[in-house]
């Protein structure tokens, strides 16, 4: 960006990328009717199928995200955004849990915009609740998951319940333990002066580049183990108690199925308990595969190793309880 | 994020577009079907106009501005980024921003097919959510058409498995689905179509149980089966995957690739 470094922009404008990117976009052209033909690798070809298919469903959501975060960006000031919200950050947390059920989106929209709201001074223990909370207890997910589930209403209450405790909990515990460096990365990103479309389209394009790349690092490795490991290795070890539920936490994390789809999958899972299923729907939308690429790059590598892991104990402690509660 | 490997802005701006413009092709030639639900279109479509659009204004502007550095015309536009506690150089964006060309050049590359059967004797489960369906009501079934009812897999298997009123009985109706070989399979292969709810990620396949011949295809063939429901002996407590049974009349392989998914 252009501060003290002016003069080297005119040298290093251009570079090769440009010309990068051409050469990509003509060798694929070019080389298709040597790869379509020999692409007879049926497991390959069903990794592309679910790579591009992971890819193609997060984009309209991971759209969504960025441009609300450029939004942010464009139209308010640092800090404006705090004079909403409570001052005392203990209650700010629930109060950003609640704000989730506004934002219609699955998991990969709420990682820039969580990023862009500790950008713009939001406490990080708030935005981190709103994160978790975003994607799991909107009404499009909640409706999906009374859709899912037909005959027992108790289980998109419990969902409701238990993503929103989990994520207060997460805000609460980032309150007492989390150091501020940890996210220094979405802290200093950017700030930018400029025309308001100007602010809108960097902060978007800067943000997309950013999640979106590491949501493709998150789908091609969901793909692979889609295809490495088939489902039916990990469904035959079904059961009950403590089996069912770390099964099911691990195939959350796994799967990575977007938080609007996941309650139809779990729903087709029948041979595992109603509460290890709840588990899958809890953990899902707070920890998987895209969303610790996702994290790690919008936070760091460190705040995403420290931050997964607790998400999902937490998680998981929070629906066993709420579904022994409930179902 | 290495400096080295940061992305250009025209790079930036190329790769949205290209990648909008990707989004865009995959609407209008439906093939957008073999990866998401129907309903995606307009979110789709909406996404991909926003790329082409962020795309081309990053584009104009990358080549705008070096004149503008030129001009010294410092007031408009100052940017200061970090990324990773490393600062750039005007014109660089996140590295990581590459791997984006990756399902472009995947689409462009291999042009993915829908899911086949290779992904369905992978990707079956043990049961199905057909059983939450048990002694549900069904609606009536859907208009004949030339003295037949074109049912979906799913349809098809909830009503033969689970219908209380059996609105299949002495039915004719005609299934569309691929040709899935399995050990499991009497006649060879199974009638299959995925499932999904959202996207291929999280597709299911539904298995339709041929008796009777149905003659010998290779995997992933779309046919058109005409015939009669067959009754499953269901086990109350069956630990296996119940898949309903059509009696085979007449086969027909399909000229044309439909719809791929449920």
């Amino acid at each position: 960006m252009r501060t003290a470094e002016a003069p080297t922009v005119a040298r290093e404008r251009g570079g090769y990328g440009f010309s990068i990117l051409a050469f990509i976009l003509v060798a694929s052209v070019l080389l298709r009717p040597v790869f379509a033909g020999s692409l007879d690798n049926k497991a390959l070809r069903t990794w592309s199928t679910i790579f591009v298919a992971i890819s193609v469903q997060s984009l309209p959501f991971l759209a969504l995200g960025v441009a609300l975060s450029g939004m942010i960006a464009a139209l308010l000031s640092d800090n404006s955004l705090n004079r909403a919200i409570p001052k005392n950050p203990a209650l700010a947390v629930p109060f950003a849990g609640v704000c989730g059920i506004a934002l219609p989106g699955c998991e990969c929209g709420s990682v820039p915009i969580a990023g862009r709201l500790m950008g713009n001074g939001v406490h990080p223990a708030v935005a981190l609740t709103f994160l978790l909370a975003a994607p799991a207890v909107n009404p499009v997910v909640m409706v999906s998951t009374a859709v899912a589930f037909p005959n027992n209403h108790h289980v998109w209450m419990a969902r409701f319940i238990g993503s929103m405790i989990m994520s207060i909990v997460m805000g609460w515990l980032w309150l007492a333990f989390g150091k501020t460096e940890m996210v220094e990365r979405a802290l200093k990103k950017v700030t930018q002066t400029g025309t308001r479309w100007e602010r809108f389209r960097a902060a978007s394009v800067h943000d997309l580049l950013h999640a979106g790349g590491y949501l493709i690092v998150g789908a091609a490795v969901a793909a692979a183990l889609q295809v490495l490991v088939p489902r039916r290795v990990l469904t035959t070890v079904a059961g009950h108690g403590l089996t069912a539920v770390i099964t099911m936490a691990t195939l959350a994390v796994l799967l990575s199925i977007c938080s609007e789809a996941d309650a139809f999958v779990a729903s087709t899972l029948t041979q595992f308990s109603l509460t290890s299923r709840l588990v899958f729907m809890v953990v899902g939308p707070g920890v998987d595969l895209k969303l610790i690429a996702m994290q790690s790059g919008v936070f760091g590598r460190k705040f995403a190793m420290w931050f997964a892991p607790l998400t999902l104990v937490v998680a998981v402690g929070v629906a066993v309880i709420v579904g022994t509660v409930m179902l | 994020m290495n400096h080295r490997f940061s992305i250009s802005d025209d790079a930036q701006g190329g790769l949205l577009t290209a990648l909008g413009a990707m989004g865009v092709r995959l609407v209008l030639s439906r093939q957008y079907l073999r990866f998401v639900r129907p309903g995606m279109k307009l979110p789709l479509l909406g996404a991909s106009v926003l790329l082409v659009v962020l795309g081309v204004t990053t584009l104009i502007r990358a080549w705008r501005v070096p004149r503008m550095v030129e001009h010294d015309v410092h007031a408009a536009e100052h940017t200061v980024e970090t990324d990773g506690g490393h600062s750039h150089a005007e014109g660089k964006g996140p590295g990581v921003g590459w791997l984006l060309a990756l399902p472009l050049a995947v689409l462009l590359l291999v042009e993915p097919t829908s899911l086949g059967a290779y992904a369905a004797n992978r990707q079956a489960v043990k049961t199905t959510r057909l059983s939450q369906s048990a002694g549900v009501v069904f609606d009536p079934l859907p208009a004949k058409e030339g003295g037949r009812v074109t049912l979906s897999l799913t349809d098809f298997s909830e009503r033969g498995l689970y219908d209380s009123r059996e609105s299949l009985k002495g039915q004719p109706v005609r299934l569309v689905g691929f040709v899935n070989h399995d050990k499991a399979a009497p006649g060879g292969f199974f009638l299959t179509r995925f499932k999904i709810s959202c996207c291929a990620a999280d597709a299911y396949p539904v298995q339709v149980v041929l008796v009777g011949d149905a003659g010998q295809w290779p995997d992933d063939t779309w046919l058109t089966i005409d015939g009669v429901w067959k009754p499953t002996e269901v086990q109350p407590d069956a630990k296996d995957l119940l898949r309903a049974q059509i009696t085979v009349q007449k086969v027909a392989k399909m000229t044309t690739t439909p719809d791929p998914y449920e």
